[in-house]
């Protein structure tokens, strides 16, 4: 009998008329790792909550066909019942932690169940060693990074001893070393031996991430099963049709092979591209490829303007006693898109909140200018339409019954004439691609155009600079295409942008220059093809380029080199190499 | 950093070397005798130990804001209460003369003498200082006492398992919503919004682009935090406290000094009006 089991299963969120599931039927036996994969709103949160009760007991609504997990009727338990055999991480960590220490935190899940002391001791040693949290027991979960602490979150799912281990988009938060340790916790357990089964969902983001560490792929589109099999099916086109995308080695091989070039099989992880790469090479007796003399200009060269930011000597201090930017110095030129980068509690937030005005610099001779005035000097509604800053949360925003009020709340705050503010927002939900839904109430927006309804609310404004904190997460790939397609059309309007993200894909592809940051000091600043091309500069601040860049910096001794920045641009440099005259 | 209402791990004294339990005895004999007694001379007693407490326990400043606002509000009710207290017979333990002593007191048709004396600013003074009292307590304890150290000690004190519930989603819940409210807040003002108004029903109004969002993460950290402590199976059995109860000889001392105060507070309000006005 397989641990999961979903017949003909349905369910309907009260209140909605699409079935959020529909007609699911799957088998899943223990011992593997599932992707389960599919675009925002697919039904993947849907489906891991059925599995531990959350539907239908939290969220209500109808439910039609059978979910059993480990022979238990899912709709007959309680969710305690089921949480000693399901777990779920959720995306994000900080809800999930509850103690003073690790080793409290861990122990809070056993506890609950009743245990005896001793057994909760032995589940919290298990647990803490399968996380790799072993030194750490004794820490506050608060101080731990971003990717520790939602290893911490898997730890008290461990100790659980459950026979299905979810996780919800368990990395989308966190920065690439953070992505990396959760999912290699993930594997770690899965690989041990145990016939624990583990399904991690994903939207696309990371899609490179998850496909390193999965054998098997369900993949939900508009709440129905499309795909189910192994691992390889990450390099299905159809991933590009739904608007997930494929990992970035599976495009570039697919493309060279679309172009003619006899690839064997397309490769769904970094080591796999790397061995057929070789294979490519060593067939045509190519010991080191060369660099077509166009190589590097692929992006047409962009000149700059005057400079508009500039920052000297910033310090912030946090009471009391959280020293977050360390004497931060930079600069943003007119036209840039610059992308910062670093962990999480780098300070790119807090620097963020400096360039708007939001805080003030706790030291006296700090600069903070933008266009020449001195922010902490000024007024926030006069900084707003020269620069303004969008939270990563469009709930902590939306407010208005339609997307149109929400775009003319910002012209309406600041008394702009009626005539005024009904072009600023009609251009707004043009840039966006809002179009068409301008009467729709906002809460019902699914979540890419909530996305993009947050930063158009802003634009009426009108603001010469715009900072976006991370413009991508949440977003599966389409909507990420979009949005960064959208921003592109705001600076070719004139506009200059600074993104925050951990998307480094995004970064790579769209920023002219990123800025690294580790623990409240610049550590780099440079073009972007530069700084990618410094890879242990980038691990100081838990950062791993794209896989497509990494591809290259594994291939060096084949004479590849350590910048290339996008699928197309590695297409092109092999093509050149391996069909000449046709790249 | 931490915000109003959330614990924050820190090396002092209060933190580490002080058991939760004698933490809420201290707390539960404070309130009580901060509730029973009427003079403000002896409410400046509890007032002393707070100070100390503060200081000790590195709690920062800014958390009385909010009690200075409420000091602030409860100005006008308190005052209303107080203008009423010139009966002399109101007065056990203060000369009765010196008590109705009138400051401002006017004799009005219906209500008869009302106003200020001497009596009724010490009544109002107790009031204030009580509020400041409880607060300075209760923040050194809610500052000081992880939710999984009070969770134990009410379990192993027996509380029913919905209580401790309710209790640790409110622990946790308060600051995370206050986060929620900080960035609301930013994300509006960067819109250009301002509580500018003075008339109550424009502010209402104006307060929508803040309430909504808030109202709704509200129920959505809610929640996700309803779901991340059920998944764990809390509230599901009789759980087993992971840190046993186990005090030390200075909890002991604080305690028993604590209780035999107390216990000498009650006996001379009860038999000597020591502590009433």
């Amino acid at each position: 009998m397989a641990l999961i089991e979903l017949k003909n299963y349905s369910f309907r969120y009260r209140g909605f008329k699409r079935k959020a599931l529909s007609n699911i039927n799957l088998e899943i036996e223990g011992g593997s790792v599932v992707g389960l994969i599919g675009r925002a709103g697919a039904g993947k949160t849907t489906l891991l909550k059925s599995l531990i009760g959350i539907i239908p007991f939290v969220d209500a609504g109808e439910y039609e066909g059978e979910v059993i997990v480990n022979g238990l009727r899912v709709k007959e338990q309680t969710i305690g019942d089921m949480a000693r055999y399901v777990s779920i991480v959720l995306e994000n960590p900080e809800v999930q932690i509850f103690s003073l220490t690790v080793r409290d935190d861990v122990a809070f899940g056993p506890a609950n169940l009743g245990l005896p002391l001793e057994e909760i001791e032995k589940r919290v040693q298990y647990a803490i060693e399968e996380a790799e949290l072993k030194g750490f027991e004794e820490r506050n979960p608060n101080d731990l990074s971003g990717g520790e602490q939602q290893s911490l979150a898997i730890a008290g799912a461990l100790a659980m001893m459950p026979r299905v281990l979810t996780l919800d988009e368990p990395v989308a938060m966190l920065d690439p070393v953070g992505k990396e340790r959760v999912l290699s916790v993930v594997e770690h357990v899965a690989r041990r031996g145990s016939d624990t089964l583990t399904i991690i969902s994903e939207a696309g983001a990371d899609i490179e991430a998850v496909a390193e560490k999965v054998d098997r792929v369900i993949t939900l589109h508009k709440g129905e099963v499309i795909q189910d099999g192994p691992r390889s099916l990450f390099a299905d086109p159809i991933l590009d049709q739904i608007g997930v995308g494929r990992p970035q080695v599976s495009s570039l091989f697919a493309g060279l092979r679309e172009a003619g070039v006899p690839v064997n099989h397309i490769p769904v992880t970094l080591d796999e591209a790397v061995a057929e790469m070789k294979r490519l090479l060593d067939e045509r007796g190519i010991e080191r490829i060369q660099l077509p003399p166009h190589y590097g200009q692929c992006q047409q060269p962009r000149t700059f303007g005057e400079e508009i930011v500039r920052v000297e000597n910033l310090h912030h201090v946090y009471l009391p006693n959280i020293h977050a930017l360390k004497g931060i110095s930079m600069s943003v030129r007119s036209g840039e898109i610059v992308g910062i980068i670093g962990q999480n509690g780098s300070g790119k937030t807090t620097l963020a909140r400096h360039l708007v005005g939001l805080l003030k610099p706790t030291n006296r001779d700090a600069v903070v200018q933008v266009m020449g005035k001195d922010i902490p000097k000024m007024d926030l509604r006069q900084v707003i339409k020269m620069i303004n800053y969008v939270f990563q949360n469009p709930d902590d925003q939306i407010f208005a019954d339609t997307v149109w009020e929400e775009v003319a709340f910002a012209p309406m705050m600041m008394d702009m004439p009626e005539q005024e503010t009904k072009a600023l927002v009609q251009e707004a939900i043009e840039v966006f691609r809002l179009k068409g839904h301008e009467s729709d109430y906002t809460m019902s927006l699914p979540e890419d155009l909530k996305t993009f309804l947050a930063i158009a609310s802003i634009l009426p404004l009108k603001p010469r600079i715009l900072l976006i904190d991370e413009p991508t997460t949440g977003l599966d790939t389409w909507g990420a295409q979009v949005m960064m397609d959208s921003i592109e059309q705001l600076r070719a309007a004139g506009h200059t942008i600074v993104i925050i993200t951990h998307t480094m894909k995004t970064v790579a592809r769209y920023c002219d220059r990123v800025i690294v940051m580790n623990k409240g000091k610049i550590i780099a600043d440079g073009p972007t093809r530069d700084v990618f091309s410094r890879p242990e500069k980038l691990l100081e601040a838990d950062i791993k380029p794209p896989q497509i860049t990494q591809l290259g910096q594994r291939l060096a001794d084949r004479g590849f080199p350590s910048d290339v920045l996008t699928v197309e641009e590695m297409q092109d440099l092999l093509l050149y190499n391996l069909k000449p005259g046709e790249e | 950093m931490a915000y109003w209402l959330e614990y924050e791990s820190r090396d002092t004294p209060i933190h580490k070397g002080v058991q939760t339990l004698t933490k809420l005895v201290v707390f539960g004999c404070i309130g009580l005798l901060a509730g029973l007694w009427w003079d403000p001379r002896y409410q400046l007693l509890l007032v002393i130990p707070a100070i100390l407490l503060i200081r000790a326990s590195k709690l920062p400043l800014g958390w009385f804001k909010v009690v200075a606002l409420a000091i602030v509000t409860s100005l006008y009710p308190v005052t209303l209460t107080a203008i009423g207290q010139t009966n002399p017979n109101l007065f056990k333990v203060l000369d009765k003369t010196w008590a109705t002593t009138p400051i401002a007191v006017v004799t009005l048709p219906i209500a008869g003498r009302v106003g200020l004396t001497y009596g009724s600013i010490m009544w109002m003074l107790a009031a204030e200082l009580r509020t400041l009292v409880v607060a300075s307590y209760a923040f050194v304890f809610i500052y000081t006492t992880s939710m999984a150290e009070l969770t134990d000690t009410l379990l192993t004190l027996k509380v029913p398992r919905p209580v401790i519930f309710v209790v640790s989603i409110a622990y946790k819940l308060i600051p995370q919503l206050q986060r929620v409210v900080d960035h609301i807040l930013s994300a509006q003002r960067l819109r250009g919004w301002t509580l500018r108004y003075s008339n109550p029903v424009k502010i209402v109004r104006r307060a929508m682009p803040l309430m909504k969002p808030l109202m709704r993460r509200a129920a959505m950290l809610t929640e996700q935090i309803t779901i991340a402590t059920e998944i764990r199976a809390f509230g599901t059995g009789k759980p087993t406290p992971t840190r046993p109860l186990k005090l030390n000889r200075i909890d002991y001392i604080i305690m028993g000094i604590t209780i035999v105060l107390t216990l000498i507070g009650l006996y001379g309000l009860a038999f000597h009006n020591a502590g009433l006005l």
